[in-house]
């Protein structure tokens, strides 16, 4: 014993279903043997003569229940019979004759229906036929015991010394009843019962296949349809062994092509695939002749009963087969022209799968070169890479003795100035070829110059300071001009005659005020005819008010409240006109003197 | 249940034939996933007997009848039989078939691990006198050479893992169960992730081999 962990397992299945999978196959074979074949052949002949000898054993049997004047209860006793053989598992050679035994002896169908049943419990209960049974049952009936002692029911020597009937039955039902129920039910009886079904089916079966193949034989006997049956059977078998030699005749054939399949549909390569369907085309056709030439000839052979059928199947798949290929061919032959440009040979496998080889041979030999290429090139520049240095390390010293330079250094050495520095150094920079740091200072020195000339535009564009008191001359005349013509006004006596404004005039006014001023209240969240109209109303009245006393009280300034008192004595309407003419006066002849009179 | 992986006998029938690397290279992720196990495993056997005169018998090892007496402890051999399996055994009856397996071959071994899961205090006692071909009885003359038996292995350990077949008490020990039960599942993690990578490599390969022929 070991002891085993399993980690990581799989299922394969389990033993039991594998054996009931292998009986089932043998089940599925015992049937395809049956159905096919001699097995066909046998089948037939079985049913036929279950058929036959049913048929025989229900004549005889109405036969007999009409000698003994039972003859209009046949159909009757079938259907018991029929019952009692499905129920206990029971074969009709055994019933029948065990319950004709019984009618004859007792003349009764009650009493020959129940003794039958009496005569399966006993048959079950002591493993002997029914007819025995049945037999001695009839004896004892007659008076003769012997029998039905010799079975060992256990009956006692009294009863069967008495010869009394009523008494044995009473005492062989005592023992032996339900014996026939119970023994129904264990496995062989069901079996049996099994048996007595197929049995029923196979005679059904016989019926049938004897009323269809008579009508279509144009028989008429059983005798001559068996005849032709097994003539069909032993022709259907002829025809099997000459599809099997076909098979064995062809089979390198057959097993090329397998092959060629395999292949084609496991390959990758499309151009393999290609000129695989070109092999299975050629092996096809090879195929196809070789069954026209062989197979097919000989099929033409066959009777024209039932084999016929078999051959048209035949003719049918081959038929499918050689239209099958013929698309095939069609579609290898496109494929090949398609593929003429890329291959050189497309001829067969070998050569396709030599010219991918010299491919991607030719392709390796490509990259490694574009490698070696790669690397030499890499391997050039970095020599041009390091002479370039060597040459500015070299120019470098030889720049010492240059007295261009020497005299820069020794300006960049002295006082000057941030600009000047730059030009120095950009001029160094320029004699030593040293670009990169050339176009660092000449990028430093035009910055240098943009901000040193935008500067000086600056300055040059800053605009002259204004005059604070420019244009003032002119406001101030306006102002003294203003304040000399108040001051004239002031000086002249005015009487104040304001025109009231009409009522109508002020009453649409107020209610236009009203009615805006409701339209603002009511924009702002108020009721309408509430407290919106009720306000503005409040409003309108305030302003009236306000109106009428500014309008009555014109000295007063409405907007700061102060009072302005001029008080004009002997002021007339004339003297205003007076006063108005003299400034016009005054004004066109442009008299200093009269604009600064105080009079006019 | 062990873990069940659909296909992984064909997988590896078809890293045998069309990947031997990989192959290889699964079988050495396994090693290293249930090697450790193992170890482990064979540190808890017993230098010694853990019964005096378990380990030495005077007479022949086999009985009047040819057969087999009881096996004789040898921790070395116990050491030895504990192994890790890449070989399919046979299936079981519940159809399982074990692929990758660790497994206590020697007798003693089996003994030792598994002694005392049915009767923790051993086998009923009947002595010398009950049918000699009744194994499921002690027959020892002492009464109490069960229990004293089983008590001098030590404790028996519940390993956390389950069966296609047993379970329970079944899954009781102190070797493999043991180092199994205080592994903790790393192991098994470690198994089944090899085998997933590999087969995701697997995969990978054969594509890449469509992609270039």
């Amino acid at each position: 014993m070991s002891i085993v962990i399993d980690i990581a397992a799989q299922f394969t299945g389990k033993k039991a279903f594998a054996q009931a999978e292998n009986a089932a196959d043998k089940l599925g074979r015992s049937v395809k043997h049956a159905l096919i074949g001699v097995g066909v052949t046998a089948f037939a002949k079985s049913a036929i003569s279950a058929f036959a000898a049913q048929e025989k054993q229900l004549a005889l049997f109405g036969n007999s229940l009409r000698a003994i004047g039972f003859g209009f209860a046949t159909s009757d006793s079938l259907a018991f019979l029929n019952s009692l053989k499905l129920q206990f598992g029971t074969l009709d050679n055994e019933l029948i004759p065990a319950y004709e035994q019984l009618l004859t002896t007792t003349r009764s169908l009650a009493a020959a229906q129940n003794l039958t049943n009496v005569a399966l419990d006993i048959a079950a209960r002591q493993g002997v036929s029914v007819t025995e049974a049945a037999d001695a049952l009839s004896k004892a009936y007659l008076g003769n015991t012997k029998n039905i002692g010799s079975l060992r029911l256990g009956i006692s020597k009294a009863t069967l010394d008495s010869k009394d009937f009523a008494k044995i039955l009473k005492e062989v039902t005592g023992i032996t009843k339900g014996s026939a129920a119970a023994a129904a039910d264990t496995f062989s009886n069901k079996l049996a019962r099994l048996k007595v079904a197929t049995d029923a089916a196979k005679v059904s079966i016989g019926a049938g296949l004897v009323g269809a193949l008579m009508e279509i034989s144009n028989s008429t006997s059983i005798d001559q349809l068996q005849t032709k049956i097994i003539n069909f059977g032993e022709s259907a078998a002829v025809q099997l062994g000459n599809i099997g030699r076909l098979i064995s005749d062809n089979i390198v054939l057959i097993k090329s092509f397998a092959i060629i399949l395999a292949a084609a549909f496991t390959v990758n390569k499309i151009a393999s695939f290609i000129i695989a369907l070109q092999a299975i085309v050629k092996t096809v056709t090879q195929l196809r002749n070789a069954l026209i030439a062989s197979a097919i000839a000989r099929n033409f052979l066959f009777s024209p009963l039932g084999a016929a059928v078999m051959t048209a199947g035949i003719f049918a798949a081959i038929g499918l087969a050689i239209k099958g290929v013929d698309a095939l061919s069609d579609s290898a032959t496109k494929a090949k022209n398609n593929m003429s440009s890329l291959f050189d040979d497309g001829s067969d496998r070998g050569n396709a799968a030599r010219a991918a080889d010299r491919a991607a041979a030719k392709e390796a030999e490509l990259a490694k070169l574009a490698k070696a290429n790669y690397a030499a090139q890499l391997k050039l520049l970095k020599a041009q890479t390091k002479a370039q240095q060597d040459a500015a390390k070299l120019k470098k010293y030889n720049a010492i003795f240059d007295m261009d330079q020497i005299q820069i250094m020794a300006a960049l050495q002295g006082k000057v100035s941030d600009d000047e520095k730059l030009r120095l150094s950009l001029q160094l920079a320029l004699l030593q070829d040293n670009a990169s740091e050339a176009q660092k200072l000449g990028t430093q020195l035009a910055i240098s110059q943009l901000k040193t000339t935008n500067l000086a535009q600056a300055i040059a564009n800053i605009p002259k300071a204004l005059n604070p008191f420019e244009g003032w001359g002119n406001e101030i005349d306006n102002l003294l001009a203003k304040m000399i013509a108040m001051y004239k006004l002031l000086n002249t006596p005015i009487v104040m005659n304001p025109t009231a404004p009409t009522a109508a005039t002020n009453e649409n006014k107020y209610r236009q005020i009203a009615a805006d001023l409701t339209v603002a209240n009511v924009a702002t969240g108020m009721l309408p005819y509430g407290t919106a109209t009720g306000l503005a109303a409040s409003s309108a009245r305030l302003q009236a008010q306000s109106d009428a006393y500014f309008a009555a009280n014109p000295n007063i300034d409405p907007r700061t409240g102060v009072v302005y008192n001029i008080n004009v004595n002997g002021a007339t309407q004339g003297l205003l006109d007076e006063l108005r003419n003299g400034l016009i006066n005054s004004s066109a002849s442009g008299s200093f003197s009269s604009i600064n009179s105080p009079a006019g | 249940m062990p873990t069940e992986v659909k296909g992984l006998i064909e997988l590896k029938k078809a890293l045998k034939d069309y990947a031997p690397n990989l192959a290889a290279q699964l079988d050495d992720q396994m090693g290293l996933a249930l090697g450790g196990i193992v170890k482990k495993s064979q540190s808890y056997v017993p230098n010694e007997s853990p019964l005096t005169n378990w380990s030495y018998r005077k007479r022949s090892e086999k009985n009047a009848e040819g057969q087999r007496k009881f096996p004789l402890y040898n921790s070395a051999r116990v050491v030895k039989g504990i192994q890790y399996s890449s070989t399919p055994r046979k299936t079981n009856r519940r159809g399982f078939k074990a692929v990758y397996y660790i497994i206590n071959k020697s007798a003693e071994g089996a003994i030792y691990e598994t002694a005392g899961r049915k009767n923790p205090n051993g086998q009923p006692w009947v002595g010398a006198k009950g049918d000699p071909n009744d194994h499921g009885v002690s027959h020892s003359n002492n009464p109490n050479a069960g229990a004293q038996f089983i008590q001098a292995f030590g404790q028996i350990y519940q390993g956390n893992l389950e069966s296609s077949t047993k379970r329970g008490r079944y899954m009781k020990g102190r070797l493999i169960f043991r180092a199994w039960a205080e592994d903790g599942g790393k192991a098994n993690a470690a198994a089944l992730t090899a085998i997933y990578n590999v087969n995701e490599l697997f995969k990978k390969k054969q594509y890449f081999r469509k992609v270039t022929l």
